[in-house]
């Protein structure tokens, strides 16, 4: 891995080792996503795992886009 | 709640006819738009793609980051090939750099679409960024638009070896390989703004402002979203009329 950034490295790389926010798999809208829960049965989409192509062009499931679920179907990863 | 409320007016949801949920309906839109008609967003034949902060790649970079994703754009840019509505693809970027091997492969797929694609820096478009930039057909720099050329730095454990440096300058092959046989600059321009001493405070390269990236043949011209919209207008309406097939090449 080689990051190519002109921004100085220690402050990209600050908190590196510091825990990292937990996430947990989900079913929401249908698709399969990892998401970091923000509320009860509300999380913040982190990656989609498992959708359609064109579900990758559907602006409410960019990366950061809060969504609904329903919390027993989580899975913590 | 808000249903509740609506519940002691006629018109409210739960009160029967079709006519009457209609009415309701302009009265939601009323109470949370402020206007009868909500803003009805017509159908672009666009894909605009945003590249800002940092391009993750194999790395989760810490939170004070903003990142760019490399498994979201890789999948969109996909599907923005497919999609028969979309017909050209617009690229805003505002990035400081990133992960070399993210960053190489999103501009890859840019300079291999079928479908017209235009690339527009606003802000910045640093490091990893500069391959990014002139990956479309058309490059568009802002005028105050900054782009930074520099060396590939090594992170994490470096073994005092010659291999190291084989290996790094190997990186860096890539990157100038890219950038000179996707625009118009010179290998030794390239290199030249790239070992530049004495411009950059902290680090050795070079730091090209608007029209500077156009003279030395990075970016194709200086202008703004407008420009871009109408030069991307013009290559989609030129590959309608010339009706090539998928897999054509657009110059």
């Amino acid at each position: 891995m080689t990051l190519y950034t002109m921004m100085p490295m220690e402050l990209v790389l600050q908190g590196y080792d510091d825990d990292r926010e937990e996430t947990v798999e989900i079913t929401a809208r249908g698709i399969r996503m990892q998401v970091v829960p923000v509320a009860p049965g509300m999380g913040r989409i982190v990656r989609l795992l498992d959708c359609k192509l064109d579900d990758y062009l559907d602006p409410g499931l960019t990366p950061g886009t809060i969504v609904p679920f329903d919390g027993a179907a989580s899975r913590r990863s | 709640m808000r249903n509740d409320w609506m519940n002691e007016f006629p018109g409210g949801p739960e009160t029967g006819t079709d006519d009457k949920r209609k009415g309701s309906a302009i009265a939601d839109n009323i109470q949370q738009l402020g206007t009868a008609l909500p803003p009805s967003p017509a159908e672009s034949n666009i894909f605009c793609m945003t590249i800002i902060g940092q391009v993750e790649g194999h790395l989760v970079l810490p939170p004070q980051n903003k990142t760019t994703k490399y498994e979201h754009i890789i999948p969109q840019l996909v599907a923005a090939e497919q999609n028969q509505k979309i017909e050209g693809v617009l690229v805003v970027l505002n990035t400081v750099g990133g992960d070399v091997e993210a960053g190489l492969a999103i501009a890859e797929m840019i300079a291999s679409l079928s479908k017209p694609s235009v690339t527009i820096v606003l802000g910045g478009g640093h490091s990893i960024g500069v391959p990014i930039a002139v990956a479309g057909n058309k490059s568009f720099i802002a005028e105050t638009a900054t782009m930074t050329i520099h060396p590939i730095r090594l992170n994490g454990l470096v073994i005092g070896v010659p291999q190291t440096f084989e290996y790094l300058d190997k990186m860096q092959e890539r990157v100038v390989r890219f950038v000179t046989a996707h625009s118009n600059v010179t290998e030794q321009t390239f290199k030249d703004l790239m070992f530049k001493t004495g411009e950059l405070t902290r680090d050795i390269g070079t730091t090209v402002i608007g029209i500077d990236a156009v003279k030395h043949g990075l970016i194709d011209a200086v202008g703004g979203l407008g420009d871009a919209i109408k030069e991307l207008n013009g290559m989609i309406e030129a590959r309608r009329a010339a009706a090539i097939p998928a897999g054509g090449v657009m110059a």
